[in-house]
Order: structure tokens, then sequence, then C-alpha cells
């Protein structure tokens, strides 16, 4: 019964007497630790205490302690104390621990503190010096918060080398060896060079436990990124910069610090992450199928056409499926083989594709559609799709055999179509239509009708006129040259002709027929000038004859003595009285012409 | 299958006709076009043209009118210039053809042409060849004797207007032997040709896999410059020039 009592007492001087109430608790530095690492075991109560009892720490190295610490503060007219003890102790194997409660006097009573949990991990040292080292490093990270490896951010690619549009995972992870982690973004990382896609991340809110070269980390993913090279080359995973708070333990400034279970400094760090290579190959150029437009990854294609027969005008779907792991965001719709004939709109893009640590998964389908305007049988393909297997290093394809697409004859739809998009926009007649047949009589000749033009009739009804025209000046020349030749002959046949004249002149005259010699002589003197001075007869007179012959150079007693026998032959002729002379003229007109002969010779 | 059907068909029709005279179908042929029954008066007036091997311009018109009220354009086409090709001056067939030739898929603009050149073009498609070779004959004989008459004239006012006379016959007989020479090749040397396949792509050279230049459709109508096998070189009227199968066309 005296416990209870006892302690209802306490209970009440502590409500009444501190106000407060009387707490004995056992707190570890860390729950987590390397084997040999040092941890801090402290034990405090916020009163006077004797009697304390240490738990059982043998499966502990005990480094220090314990450290007794017992301090008093007056903070507002309240009063407090706190007392402590210290062990540095060091896990000596790997396991789960639990540190037992430690009891203590207080007062009349016996107070038991709560036990603890411990796991001791794996550890990279468990060397005494390592455990120094590390102490020595905690002591100076305390004073210079974020230095060394206590507190970085780090960069982690899956892979440092690959092809272009091979897919990297960065992931930025912040390590700390700090108790909390508080952290903020201060400066993303910007690719250069790279296509993206960040990838959410599914952190735990604590941290995780990580264990580094014999040290235990709390970690946290800031940012995990699948990054697709664009360019070949060696290309930089920038940089990330975080501004992180850490709490440090520092030397209680005061009892009321440590009762708070204070002691602690909220530092404010920056880290900065390294920049990482990458070494990005180009494509191989040895054995890239024509086709290849920079897909990349262990993938698949299918290729369909959803129906072989259509009617003209009928839409066709062709699909192209590709599937699998692979930057398949960035592939471009692929180039087909169509028969220009096909009207093919562009490829409507269908993605089902997720975005994890895992890398790009699912499929990307393109589907053209194709109308076909024209009946016809259409040989669609060969069709190929081509991408590069980082993997196994080398070009892989889907080709797809010709395909054969049968178009019916759209009973004119297509052309129906056409008619009206010929015909908008323009004046518009009512209806056009074509004229009628004709009806009239024909002739239905079996045979083509000879061409005319270029034929025998045609070149001989052609050659008519020039022949013609050459006849004409054939005989007009002909004309010409007799009319000529005939002046000649008579002008060289002249004195024969006036000879024969003359002679029948002779003849009249031994008849005494007067009338009719006169006649003669005066015809025979004509005709001879005629025919010598190529004159016509209607031209010829006494003057002309006068005038020619002087022309001719003949003497002026011939011209005289021709002059009077011509005269003498009219006064004869038309006087028919004189008779006389006869003999005379007739001699005078031989005389006359055998001396123009003479004279005149051409 | 279809070419079967076609000659069964034709088979039908010709053991049919056969008794009927050339006129007898003609007439025929006009009252089925006349009552609507178009495939009936197309195959008359075809085999008019293909048993009796008639080579007549209205015989040609009617048969491409008929295949127009049955849709077949590129049939209809051939035809029409068929007939154009036999009478140039043929104004229904022309009109007709213009108004086939909008139902087609293509749609060629021929290469712009000086405004003379066109003139010359349609001055030449007035008349036949034939025609022009008559006004050629006439012509020239009337320019001979306009020479003769002025050789012969004796005063200057005969001689000026027999001059004149002969400077115009001798004109107009130089502009139509040129129209005869100029229509005797568009219509008698060079090879035109009707494309009858639906679609077809035509070649870059004469080899089945070489690149496509172009495609021309059914009922246009080519300018074939080129023989080599089945293939041949054929020209739009723009100008473009490639290669396509032989049996793709049909020779106007």
């Amino acid at each position: 019964m005296k416990t209870p009592i006892a302690l209802f007492l306490l209970i009440v001087i502590q409500t009444f007497g501190f106000s407060q109430e009387l707490k004995f608790s056992a707190t570890l530095s860390r729950n987590q630790a390397a084997v040999g690492e040092q941890i801090k075991l402290t034990y405090s109560l916020n009163a006077m205490g004797n009697a304390f009892t240490a738990p059982d720490l043998s499966a502990f190295d005990l480094l220090m302690g314990p450290q007794q610490m017992f301090g008093t503060q007056n903070v507002n007219g309240k009063f407090s104390q706190t007392l402590s003890y210290t062990y540095y102790i060091a896990g000596k194997k790997t396991g789960k621990f639990t540190i037992g409660p430690a009891s203590i006097r207080v007062g009349n009573g016996v107070m038991k503190s709560n036990s603890v949990d411990i796991e001791i991990t794996k550890g990279g040292s468990t060397s005494a010096s390592g455990a120094q080292q590390q102490q020595k490093q905690q002591q100076s990270s305390a004073s210079q918060p974020g230095n060394g490896n206590d507190l970085y951010v780090k960069a982690i690619v899956s892979k440092v080398s690959g092809v272009v549009g091979d897919q990297f995972l960065v992931t930025y992870k912040l390590y700390s060896r700090y108790a909390q982690l508080n952290y903020e973004l201060s400066k993303a990382p910007t690719f250069n060079g790279f296509y993206t896609e960040d990838i959410a991340l599914a952190n735990k809110p604590n941290g995780e436990q990580e264990n580094i070269n014999g040290q235990n980390y709390l970690t946290a993913e800031i940012k995990k990124v699948l990054v697709f090279p664009q360019k070949s080359g060696k290309l930089e995973i920038p940089s990330i910069e975080l501004n992180c708070v850490v709490r440090q333990r520092v030397q209680a400034q005061s009892i009321w610090d440590q009762m708070m279970g204070g002691g602690y400094r909220d530092a404010e760090v920056k880290v900065k992450s390294a920049a990482v290579q990458l070494e990005v190959k180009p494509h191989d150029a040895a054995g890239k199928p024509v086709d290849f437009n920079g897909a990349v990854g262990k993938l698949s294609a299918e290729i369909t056409l959803d129906r072989a027969a259509v009617k003209a005008g009928e839409a066709v779907n062709l699909r192209i499926t590709v599937s699998g792991r692979g930057n398949l965001k960035l592939i471009d719709p692929p180039m087909l083989n169509l028969p220009a004939e096909l009207e093919v709109y562009d490829p409507q893009v269908k993605d089902n594709i997720s975005v994890s640590s895992a890398g790009m998964n699912g499929s990307r389908t393109f589907e053209y559609l194709i109308i076909p305007r024209a009946g016809g049988d259409y040989n669609l393909g060969p069709m190929s799709f081509s991408w590069f297997d980082p993997e196994a290093r080398q070009y892989k394809s889907e080709t797809l055999q010709i395909l054969s697409l049968k178009v019916e004859k759209g009973s004119g739809d297509a052309i129906v179509v056409n008619r009206n998009r010929a015909s908008g926009g323009k004046t518009k007649t009512i209806s056009e239509d074509i004229r009628f047949i004709h009806t009239a009589e024909t002739e239905l000749k079996p045979e083509e009708p000879a061409l005319f033009f270029l034929s025998l009739p045609f070149f001989s009804l052609t050659a008519v006129s020039p022949i013609a025209f050459i006849a004409f000046i054939m005989i007009r020349r002909r004309d010409l040259n007799r009319r000529q030749n005939r002046g000649l002959y008579r002008m060289k046949e002249a004195g024969s002709m006036a000879s024969k004249r003359l002679k029948k002149a002779s003849e009249l005259l031994t008849a005494r027929n007067k009338d009719a010699f006169y006649e003669e002589v005066y015809r025979a003197l004509f005709g001879y000038f005629s025919d010598k001075l190529k004159l016509p007869m209607a031209e010829l007179n006494r003057t002309t004859i006068e005038a020619m012959l002087g022309q001719k150079n003949a003497s002026e007693t011939l011209i005289q003595k021709v002059l009077t026998t011509l005269d003498a032959c009219e006064f004869a002729r038309f006087a028919p009285g004189a008779s006389e002379s006869m003999n005379e003229v007739y001699e005078q007109a031989a005389t006359i012409i055998r001396e123009l002969e003479q004279t005149i010779k051409s | 299958m279809k070419k079967i059907l076609i000659a069964a068909l034709s088979f039908l029709i010709h053991t049919a006709l056969l008794a009927l005279s050339p006129e007898a179908k003609y007439n025929d042929a006009h009252t089925a076009f006349k009552t609507n029954d178009f495939q009936k008066a197309a195959n008359l007036y075809r085999s008019l043209v293909d048993e009796d091997s008639i080579v007549s311009a209205d015989v040609y018109y009617n048969l491409a009118n008929a295949y127009y009220r049955l849709n077949d354009y590129p049939s209809a086409i051939l035809f029409y210039r068929k007939t154009l090709k036999l009478d140039p001056d043929y104004e229904d067939a022309a009109y007709n053809l213009r108004l086939t030739e909008r139902n087609l898929e293509d749609k060629i603009e021929p290469v712009p042409q000086l405004f003379y050149i066109r003139w010359y073009r349609s001055l030449c498609a007035t008349f036949a060849t034939d025609t022009w070779a008559w006004l050629f004959c006439g012509t020239f004989f009337l320019s001979i004797i306009s020479l003769i008459f002025f050789i012969r004239s004796k005063n200057a006012e005969q001689r000026k207007a027999f001059f004149l006379g002969l400077l115009a016959m001798f004109f107009c007989a130089v502009l139509a032997v040129s129209l005869a020479w100029s229509s005797y090749q568009r219509n008698e040397v060079t090879q035109r040709a009707v494309v009858f396949a639906g679609s077809v792509s035509v070649k870059s050279s004469p080899v089945q896999s070489a690149m496509g230049l172009f495609i021309i459709h059914a009922g246009t109508t080519v300018e074939i410059t080129d023989e080599l096998g089945e293939w041949v070189k054929v020209k739009l009227e723009d100008g473009k020039e490639g290669w396509m199968i032989f049996g793709d066309l049909e020779r106007i």
C-alpha cells in the first residue's frame, strides 16, 4: 500500500510543486546503425534521482560513458531539473536488438525508462579506426554541415553509353546522414540535346535507409527522368541544386534545451550534384535500313489493312503498330510505299505509352486513312518499319509483303464528287448536256476516204498551175522567137522575093499590061523595104522609107533614086496616060534592089 | 471475266445483227437512242464500226454520245476524238468532247501559247486537212493565173491590179498549204490515244520499277511520241512526258 500512496503523493507534489510530469526516457541517436558505428544512448529524467541502473548493454561495445549530467533551469519562475546519463556504444554484430529499460530511484519510487529498438546493419568498416574516422567526420560536419559525405546529391544514370534515341534513366538522389530529410529544389536540371520524360516519384516521406561503404544514409529520390539523347557525342547530364535544412546536435546551451530535447540547430545547406557525361554514339551506318527513322528499342511492329476489298470512294485503314520498350514517343510516321493513285491522309497517331522507371513502354499506332478514287487492283507495299535494337546492337525490321487492295468501281460516285468540285465557284448554267446525235442520212462507207492532201491527185493538181505557167512562158518565148526569126529570114530573102516580083513585072512588061506592071513593081519595092527595114506595110510611106534608109547608111543618090522610082510608080498607077518609061522604071527598080542588097547587109 | 462477257455479248449481238444492213443498223441505233436504250444504241453503232468497218464521223459521234449516256467517259472521249480526227470541223463533237472532259479526273491545262499560235491552231481546226489542200490548189492556181495576166498586161493599171491579185493569192496559197500541213501533222502523223485504265502512274523510264512521275486517269488524251516494246512514251497537253504501258491506252 505504501508505494501507491507515495506515488500518488509524488504526483501531487509534481503537479503542484513543479507542475510537470515525471519523465524518464531513453533515446537513441539513430535507430539503425552499422556494425561498429557509434550510437549515442541517452537516458534523461526531468527530476532528481539516484541509484541509476543501466540496462544490459552486453550486445554492444561500450565506447564511452556513462556520462552523468545534471542541470537546473529557471525559466519564467518555473524551475526545472534535468538528469541525464549518456552512453556511446557501437554494435558488435548485425541484427535487431532491444535495449531494455533502465531504472532510477526518484524520491521513494523507482522509475523505469522505455526500452529502445536498434537495428545493427552490416557495415563497410568495422575497425575502430573507421569508427574514429566517422566520429571525426561527424565532429567536423557538425561544425560545417553538408560538407563531405554527410549530405550530398547524386545523379545516377542507368548506363553511361548508348546510341542516339536510346533511353537512359537518370535519378537524382539525396543522401543524408542527418536524421531528417528536409529539402527544396533550388535549381532544376535543364537537359540539352535530350528528349526527356519525367517519372512520377513514389518516395516514402521519411526517406529510405541505404548503406554506403558501411555508413547508413537516409536517401530520397529528388527527381527521376527518362532521357533520350537526340544527338551523338559527349552529352552532359546536368546537375541539380538543392537547398537542404539539416538538424545538428550541438552542445546543449542550457538545461532547458536539453530538457526540451534540444541541443539541435537547424542549418541550411546547399548541395549540388556532379554532372555526368554520357557517351552517345550515332547509329551504325552499316546495315542501316532505308526506312529507318530513328526508332530505338526492343520493339516489334505490326502492319495491318482493315479491309482487302472496297468500293471506290470508300475508306480503308492501314494500321502500323509499334510496341515494346523504346523511344515510342519519338517515332515518326513511317514512309509508306503506296500507289500514288490512292488518296492517303496524314496518319492519326494513337499512343498507349507508359513512362516509368522501367523505361518507356507501350505502343504507338499510326492509322492511315486511304481512299481509292478509281477502281482497280492496287498493290500496297512492300512496306516496312525498321528500328535499332540497342541490346542486340543491330537493326531489325518488320516487313509487310505486298498486300492487294481490290477497288470496285463505285458507280460513278467518285466522279460525281469530282464534278461538284470542278463546278464550284464557276458561273452556273442550270444544266449542261451533250448535244444530240446526228440522225440525218449519212454515207456509210466501209473505208476511210483516202486523204487528198499529199496524194497523187493533190500533187498533180498542184503541178498543173506551174506547168501551165511554164507552157505559157514557153509559147510566148517561141512566139517571140519566131517573130524575130521571120524578120531575119524576110530580110535575107527580101532580095530574092523582090527579084521574083520583078520577074513577074518583066513578064507584064512584055505583055504591055501597064497597070499590073506598075502594081507589081510598086509591091516589089514596098515588100522589099518592109522586109529589109523590118517595118510593117502599114507604116511604110515615103518619109519613113527615106528616114530608115538614111539610118542604114544608104547614099543620098540612091535614096533619091528610090524616091523618084516610087514616085514614078505611084504616078503611073494613078495617071494612066504615061506609059513611055516602063522599061526605065523596071531598070531603075532592079538597080535599086541590087544596090540596096549590097548596102544593107543586116 | 469482264472481257469474256463482253466478247460473248458482242458475239450475240453480232449474230443478231448479221442480217441487218449498215443502213438498217444505223436507223435502229437512232431509234434505240431516242428511246433511251443507250446500251443497245451503243452496241449497234459499235457493230457498225467494228463489224462493218464503217468510217463515218456521224457514226463515231453518235456512238460517243451513247457512251456518254452510259457514263463510259473514256470511250466517249475516244470516239469524239475519232470524229474530230475525221472531221475537225464537227462542232457538236468538239462541244460534247469539252463537256465530257469536265467529268474526268484529270484537268490538264494546256501549256499557254502565244495568241497568234492559238489563232493559228483554231484556224487550222476550222477545216479538214483536205479542205485546206483544195483551198491551196485553188489559190495556187489563181495566183498563177494572176501571174500570167500580170506578164501579159500592157498598161500600168492592169499590171498593178494583177500584181496585187498575185500577191494576195500567193499569200493565201502559202497559208492554206501550211494549215493543211499542220492539220495533217496533227491529225494524221501525231499518234494520240486515250487512257482506259482507271489510273496509271506514268513512269520516268519504260521499266515497271521506274519512278512514277505523275498519275493520269481514264479518259485523258495523250500524245504518243515514242514506242519501245509494250511501252509508249506519252506527252500530255501540259507538256509532261513519261512512259506507260500501251495496253492502258486506246489509239484514236
